[in-house]
């Protein structure tokens, strides 16, 4: 499998999410339509990059659920740079692979699909893991999200807290 | 005097419950009752003028009727609603005050029985009057009807309840600058000067008398006494005539002065809506650029997330700048290794072939093919210009490389060394980002809030503006609805012009013929004294001299305590006015008191060029009387008010301004004052009160301050007046 190869196929997948998240996306999400008191992502695959990022930061992957949803493809996600930026993270993480880059160019062809499958199942399994401590601030903390940054707070706290513990 | 010590209602109006549930505590100095609009003010009043009147003000008529004209719509709902048929229930307010070193305890109150389910009821009115000695503590219950009303009577006199009873807007009534008699009323119940007026008028009648016995005596001693009395006869005729011409001079110049007032009040329309107009203009201005920055802020926050995912600083990517430093390291790794292994396989496989290794570090094939196509070096960062020696350079260095690796591809299964690359290159702008991102951020906040700065400076302009266009009688409906139209009002003011003019003219006729029959009078009287008798007993003529003189004396004293008492009144009236506009930026002027020629008091204000000041606004006009009604007041001797003021929202057409000195210059003429009002009302702060409530619940003049509230989620029936003490 050549370089385009390679990219192509991770591009063509299109992640899921718990279907047990679905209110909380529906309310996070505004998907270019709804309007909300609080703000919003847009499209559903924005809100899961930035669940994907908390969960990474966190260190944690929580397997899926049984019921599950996918939605947009990665090769329409933007900005390209953040979805280069996320493959990065997942093929350079000891949590994800073992792997060194010589050893994925010696992949046979199935392991390598294969190796692929993993990779995505990571980013679902970060953005889930991301997804839940949304969820939990969401029940036990709302007010947090009347402040129009509370994005940007969630994420500073989350990397200052990863500080403290390394 | 006398001091309310509390005040409690038990099922009356929303005050549901019994009396200890709805009890208010006075002391000295200011009372404050806070309520907004449905929370029981007007009903408090009406406890204090069922206790002093027997009335109750019906707020849909604002008339007031006896308790027992409709006693059903003054018990509470609640309270009506719970019994059953053939219960009873008490409805009552009880009043205790001290006076004289006395207790006194008054409760008026109602026992209602229900007969059925439509509406019909009996009452029984019922009170009871308690008093008990402050020393001893000995009660008494008073059961005599005379005594019962001298203790109500002590609470605030009937004569003065007019000055000391304020409901809202029935204080213009109090002080009506368009009737002249106004204030002579007023002087008259709070000085003594009636005692002086009824002094004259008897020195008038005793000089008449005097005159009349003379003149008759005269008559027995003249000899030509037909001519003699001709003359006496001439004379009582002039006179009645000169006092029927005084009151028609009187009827003129009341109808004068009204017609001035009316003018004035026009002047006041027309310059007001000048003065509205320009406001409204700024006021509508500043809403536009408030919505204006309101909708920038809006665009902000919808924007916000975007800037997550933006291409230069994505927010996203906050902290991950060792996470691309890693997989750079990797990737510089991974092309060393695979360099190595290439060409240990290739030595391996051609053990005769001379082959080159491109240095450690060097870019890679797509990184030089990048660097051919944009004619720059990433290496060293130089312009490589097409064709150059450093362009010429790159394409040897890429085409060994090329034909280098070319046949290294089948070594291993795999080639994503370009796709190394390919995330290197495209994320090499995030690999300290970090920075970037954290003042990204700074930068969105410090932008919104400063936005945000900027509308509240801009809300709290148009605050202001708003009280000075209050001042000037306009409404927050104004704003929003089309422009007021002042459409006869040129027409009504030249109208009164007319008048006014023709009442001149009445004026001036009446004038002269007054002076006239003076002159006739003189001249009638000059004949009379030409008659002599020397029979005529001299007693007769020394009375009339004497009471003649007596009579002008306690004429000319009159006129010096009134002219004192006038200009004691400006004096006080404009000193009072001074402070209680003092909060606010208009100059009010100054109060000018006129005596008129039927010893009436007219009020012009002017400036300090002695020019008229018209056009004042509605809140003016009544800070004005307010103004003169303390003066009146404190002109008395003791110069405090002997009874409490109480007074239901007098307050409504103030600017904060006013509000602050209305509340700053009462303490100084009453020493006890009960005060409802709303404008301190805030239903968006945490204890319901506005910065000038909160203010005045620090002062030290406020001894007692309640909050009215009513639980709005409920039933209409359920709707109760529920009191709470902040002080």
């Amino acid at each position: 499998m050549n370089s385009d190869e390679f990219y192509s196929a991770i591009l063509s997948k299109r992640p899921r999410y718990a279907k047990m998240h679905e209110d909380l996306i529906g309310k996070i999400a505004n998907k270019g339509f709804t309007k909300s008191d609080i703000t919003q992502f847009g499209p559903i695959y924005e809100l899961f990059m930035y669940s994907f990022v908390i969960g990474y930061h966190l260190g944690s992957r929580i397997p899926l659920p049984s019921e599950k949803k996918d939605f947009l493809q990665i090769s329409q996600w933007n900005p390209r740079s953040v979805v280069n930026s996320m493959i990065i993270c997942l093929i350079n993480d000891k949590r994800v692979t073992k792997l060194n880059f010589v050893e994925i160019d010696n992949l046979e062809e199935n392991k390598i699909k294969e190796f692929i499958n993993n990779l995505i199942t990571a980013l679902e399994e970060y953005a889930h893991c991301g997804l839940n401590f949304l969820e939990d601030k969401w029940e036990n903390n709302k007010n947090e999200f009347d402040d129009p940054f509370v994005y940007a707070n969630i994420l500073k706290d989350v990397i200052e807290n990863k500080k403290n513990h390394q | 005097m006398s001091l309310i010590k509390s005040i409690a209602f038990k099922n009356f109006y929303n005050f549901y419950g019994d009396y200890s549930q709805n009890n208010y505590i006075f002391g000295n100095g200011l009372n404050i009752i806070v309520a907004d609009n449905g929370c029981g003010k007007s009903k408090f009043f009406n406890g204090f003028l069922w206790i002093l009147k027997n009335k109750v003000l019906d707020s849909d008529d604002h008339t007031e009727y006896d308790v027992n004209f409709n006693p059903l719509k003054i018990i509470s709902d609640k309270a009506k609603a719970e019994i059953n048929i053939n219960e009873k229930l008490e409805c009552g307010v009880i009043v205790t005050f001290e006076a004289f070193d006395k207790m006194y305890e008054v409760n008026k109150f109602i026992i209602a029985k229900k007969k059925d389910n439509n509406g019909k009821w009996d009452f029984n009115f019922k009170d009871k009057y308690t008093k008990k000695d402050v020393y001893s503590y000995n009660t008494m219950r008073i059961n005599d009807v005379e005594e019962k009303d001298k203790i109500v009577n002590r609470i605030i006199r009937p004569e003065f309840r007019k000055y000391a009873l304020l409901q809202g807007e029935e204080v213009d009534k109090i002080i009506d600058f368009n009737n002249e008699n106004s204030l002579i009323e007023a002087i008259r119940v709070i000085s003594d000067i009636n005692k002086i007026e009824e002094l004259c008028e008897l020195s008038e009648y005793m000089y008449d008398r005097a005159e009349k016995d003379f003149n008759e005596q005269m008559k027995k001693y003249i000899k030509d006494d037909n001519k003699y009395d001709q003359l006496l006869k001439d004379k009582d005729n002039f006179k009645s005539e000169l006092k029927k011409e005084e009151e028609i001079l009187k009827n003129h110049q009341h109808n004068y002065s009204k017609s001035i007032s009316e003018k004035d009040e026009l002047l006041g329309k027309i310059s007001s809506a000048n003065q509205r107009q320009g406001f409204r203009n700024q006021i509508t201005d500043l809403d536009n650029q408030i919505k204006k920055l309101i909708l920038e802020i809006d665009m902000k926050y919808e924007n916000l997330n975007k800037l997550f995912f933006s291409e230069n600083i994505p927010w996203v990517l906050l902290g991950m700048d060792g996470v691309f430093n890693e997989f750079y390291n990797a990737r510089d790794n991974y092309i060393r290794e695979k360099a190595k292994l290439e060409m240990l396989k290739k030595a391996e496989n051609n053990p005769n072939q001379f082959f080159t290794l491109l240095p450690s570090g060097s870019p890679d094939l797509h990184s030089l093919e990048e660097m051919i196509n944009e004619c720059k070096c990433f290496v060293c960062g130089r312009e490589a210009p097409s064709e150059s020696e450093a362009w010429n350079h790159i394409v040897n260095v890429y085409n060994s490389h090329k034909k280098g690796s070319s046949s290294s591809d089948s070594y291993f299964k795999n080639n994503l060394s370009n796709f190394y690359s390919k995330l290197q290159i495209e994320t090499q702008k995030f690999s300290i980002i970090s920075n970037d991102i954290i003042n990204s951020v700074v930068k969105e906040r410090e932008k919104i809030k400063s936005l945000n700065q900027r509308v509240g400076e801009l809300k709290k302009k148009k605050d202001l503006l708003y009280q000075k266009y209050f001042e000037y009688d306009g409404t927050r409906e104004g704003i929003e609805t089309e422009e007021e139209k002042d459409i006869n009002i040129i027409d009504k003011f030249g109208k009164i012009e007319e008048r006014i003019g023709e009442y001149i003219n009445k004026i001036n006729n009446t004038k002269n013929i007054i002076t006239d029959y003076n002159s006739k009078i003189q001249k009638n009287e000059s004949e009379i004294s030409k008659y002599e008798s020397r029979d005529l007993p001299k007693g007769y003529e020394n009375s009339k001299n004497i009471l003649g003189d007596l009579n002008k004396i306690i004429g000319e004293t009159k006129e010096r305590i009134f002219n004192e008492k006038i200009n004691e009144l400006a004096f006080n009236s404009n000193k009072h006015f001074k402070d209680l506009i003092k909060n606010s930026e208009l100059d009010g002027g100054i109060i000018h008191f006129q005596r008129t020629s039927n010893n009436t008091i007219n009020t012009e204000i002017k400036d300090i060029n002695n020019n008229l000041v018209i056009g004042l606004s509605t809140g003016f006009q009544r800070m004005k009387k307010i103004a003169v009604l303390m003066a009146i007041i404190s002109s008395n001797s003791s110069k405090k008010f002997q009874y409490p003021l109480i007074a239901d929202a007098p307050l409504s057409v103030f600017a904060i301004g006013f509000i602050k000195s209305f509340f700053s210059e009462i303490p100084k003429v009453f020493d006890q004052s009960i005060v409802l009002i709303k404008e301190l009302y805030d239903n968006n702060t945490e204890n319901n009160l506005t910065d000038v409530g909160c203010e005045l619940l620090e002062n030290k003049s406020v001894s007692n301050f309640y909050i009215n509230y009513v639980e709005k989620n409920k039933q209409q029936i359920d709707r109760v007046t529920i009191i709470k003490k902040l002080k």
